[in-house]
């Protein structure tokens, strides 16, 4: 069907087509930092209600080391910013990419509507 | 002409409806297995931990294979998963605790879950009926 389509119509199809897979990978990243983000967060609230001498373990690949609570603390809040700071990135991608996909959308939507009319008249 | 044209586009609309439904439902569907998972390991969890009072201090531990060594339980203490690689001591019976907590946070999950998978069940019913009175 594509090849009957005028050049214009087929390039902009492809770019809604591009659009739309590059909305697909971001959300995918993005629903990936929203669980490690969480369980960052969980994390933190769980080390808040220990005792400061609690026994603290890090996994670093196989082997859990002994780690201290305030460390751990510090650890796990520098990387909550910078979950947060990469989720809001990809919230602002996110966002202009649905703004191309929408704009492409009401662009073709017109043309398309047009060839088929044409196709059956 | 048009009349025909303007049915099969209502149709289109109705079946593109209805991939996006059974997508969503799909994808409820694997993540209400993933956490029917997860309670399933705080059960198993819960009942070992509260096997270990008064429990003879010997146990067996799986190695793979249908293999077992023997072990003894040298601590009190339990080591449990806080989140984002990190563990800590804790006590059997605060073990306990944050474990049963974890695991009715899962149940509610899965039961809002459940909900909205019946929800969408009930759209698709009705889409299908919708879809039948072109036919």
């Amino acid at each position: 069907m594509s090849n009957e389509l005028p050049q214009q119509v087929q390039h902009q199809l492809a770019q809604l087509q591009q659009a739309q897979q590059q909305a697909q990978a971001i959300f995918g990243q993005k629903t990936q930092l929203e669980m490690m983000l969480r369980d960052t967060e969980r994390a933190l609230e769980e080390l808040e209600k220990l005792d400061d001498k609690a026994a603290i373990y890090k996994i670093i690949g196989e082997l859990l080391i002994k780690s201290e609570k305030s460390a751990t603390k510090v650890e796990l809040a520098e990387k909550k910013e910078t979950l947060d700071l990469r989720l809001k990135t990809l919230e602002r991608q996110e966002k202009r990419i649905q703004k191309r996909f929408q704009e492409l959308q009401e662009q073709l939507l017109p043309l398309l509507r047009k060839e088929g009319e044409k196709g059956a008249g | 002409m048009v009349e025909q044209k303007a049915s099969e586009e209502g149709l289109r609309d109705i079946l593109m409806q209805l991939q996006q439904y059974q997508a969503s439902s799909e994808a409820l569907q694997q993540q209400i297995t993933l956490i029917d998972t997860s309670i399933r390991g705080c059960e198993t969890a819960m009942q070992v931990l509260g096997r270990l009072d008064g429990a003879s201090r010997e146990m067996l531990v799986p190695i793979g294979a249908g293999s077992y060594i023997y072990a003894s339980i040298t601590s009190d203490q339990v080591l449990m998963e806080l989140g984002a690689g990190i563990s800590a001591e804790k006590s059997v019976e605060e073990a306990r605790q944050s474990i049963s907590e974890r695991k009715d946070k899962l149940s509610k999950v899965v039961e809002r879950f459940n909900k909205d998978l019946g929800e969408i069940h009930e759209e698709m019913q009705n889409l299908r009926l919708k879809a039948s009175q072109y036919g």
